[in-house]
């Protein structure tokens, strides 16, 4: 079936490679910037980048953490409040900028990522880990949800009391569960990539077509530039 | 299949590494962000904490895959996480770290032994807590005016200074560290085996 290309998401658009490198630019113009005005800049940028895929509540919501981490962290350094420490909104807005790209890594088909990647000169093992490390994220935090309603029923977090005294019982309430579902869902994932032929020997083609366009190169450029200005203002 | 294999990481392999990785790194972020408030409990006991918790973990990937590779994958992973964080000088620290503890477990079998896991993984959580202090050790100046223009506060600063340059301290670190890297293997074990093994999960 030949699909309109209009009807493709935005996000399904781009290549991995890209996002990839969106992604390094983010990452080091959030820890090598020294200015707030440069960060708050990239900030900007990777907001409207967010819009642009249709990403705009996530990124709304992004850019609103950012701005009420970087506000307490202003007024924790002016009236030197230590509790809660500013280190911690340091690393809170330190880390949304990485954050948003992995929000647009993780609207990407997998098969394409995969495709993409595969062309990096990466080991196809740690690119793997790498890829499931990513996609695993939001089903880590689901399970841990329906982990924590599970033992909020059975009434193990009754009480901070309980919690406090039974530490390594509420420990092992939570860990146990978790790592089975986990393990459920790993295998699941697995069978899934052998039946597709994850494991031939021979040279792996895809559906997708791994190709950087002229709009791959527009977003490479346009954020690798920002991100220098950013780094030097 | 009770031997440590030599051969390549299965499928099976690398997505339950990836799946153990993920909840090793959640936790430690939720560690980071609980002990930050607290300096001292952040300096000495992050790393630490991480290596108990994260201990459940490793010996669930490890006595599943037993392969060798796992530690150094382990250690790899979290330089590469680093590097992507903007600190690039940590990646060939980590290769080190993981290069040092895969020599720990060298021989058969020894990704389902206890007392090589327990090894293991100490040298791991160890290179984690010394790598906290090897940016200040690479670029302390430039690391200062990044942290005070960031809003760390001068104690703080002094107290990490002293830590990474202080050998006692480093020590202290290292042991508190270690020692709790070794009980979280020890209740990983009892976990194991009261949990894993008996649902046949694990060997």
């Amino acid at each position: 079936m030949i699909m309109n290309h209009s009807n493709i998401r935005k996000v399904e658009q781009i290549d991995g490679r890209t996002v990839l490198l969106l992604a390094v630019c983010a990452c080091f113009t959030s820890f090598l910037s020294t200015s707030l005005l440069g960060h708050g800049l990239y900030m900007i940028w990777l907001f409207l980048l967010l819009c642009y895929f249709e990403l705009f509540t996530m990124g709304l919501g992004m850019l609103g953490v950012y701005i009420l981490s970087v506000v307490w962290l202003a007024i924790n350094t002016k009236y030197h409040i230590t509790f809660p420490s500013p280190l911690l909104f340091h690393m809170l807005y330190r880390l949304l900028m990485p954050a948003m790209i992995v929000c647009l890594i993780v609207h990407i088909p997998s098969g394409k990522l995969t495709s993409s990647i595969r062309k990096l000169p990466i080991p196809e093992n740690i690119m793997l880990i790498l890829i499931v490390m990513l996609r695993f994220v939001p089903t880590v935090v689901h399970e841990f949800g329906e982990v924590k309603d599970a033992m909020k029923v059975r009434g193990f977090l009754r009480s901070i009391r309980t919690v406090l005294f039974h530490p390594l019982s509420t420990l092992e309430y939570a860990i146990v569960p978790m790592v089975f579902r986990s393990l459920k869902i790993a295998d699941e994932l697995a069978s899934s990539a052998i039946v597709r032929g994850i494991e031939s020997p021979y040279k792996k083609d895809s559906y997708y077509i791994i190709r950087l366009t002229a709009k791959d190169i527009f977003l490479v450029m346009s954020s690798t530039i920002i991100a220098v200005v950013c780094c030097r203002v | 299949m009770s031997e440590t294999k030599g051969s390549k990481f299965s499928i099976r392999d690398v997505i339950t590494v990836a799946a153990m990785l993920v909840i090793n790194y959640m936790i430690a972020m939720v560690v980071s962000a609980v002990t930050l408030p607290f300096s001292e409990v952040y300096l000495y006991g992050s790393a630490a904490i991480d290596g108990f918790l994260g201990a459940v973990f490793f010996l669930v990937a490890a006595n599943r895959v037993n392969k060798h590779g796992l530690l150094f994958v382990w250690a790899f992973v979290y330089g590469l996480i680093q590097a992507l964080m903007g600190y690039a000088f940590l990646l060939p620290y980590f290769l080190i770290v993981g290069v040092i503890s895969e020599l720990s477990m060298i021989g058969k079998n020894t990704y389902r032994k206890p007392i090589r896991n327990m090894t293991g993984w100490a040298l791991n959580s160890i290179g984690n807590f010394v790598g906290c202090a090897v940016p200040l050790w690479w670029a302390w100046d430039s690391y200062k005016e990044m942290a005070l223009n960031s809003g760390f506060s001068q104690e703080t600063l002094d107290m990490q200074f002293l830590m990474s340059t202080h050998p006692g301290l480093m020590l202290l670190g290292c042991a508190i560290t270690g020692l709790l890297a070794v009980l979280g293997v020890l209740f990983g074990q009892r976990l194991l085996r009261r949990h894993f093994q008996k649902a046949g999960i694990l060997e």
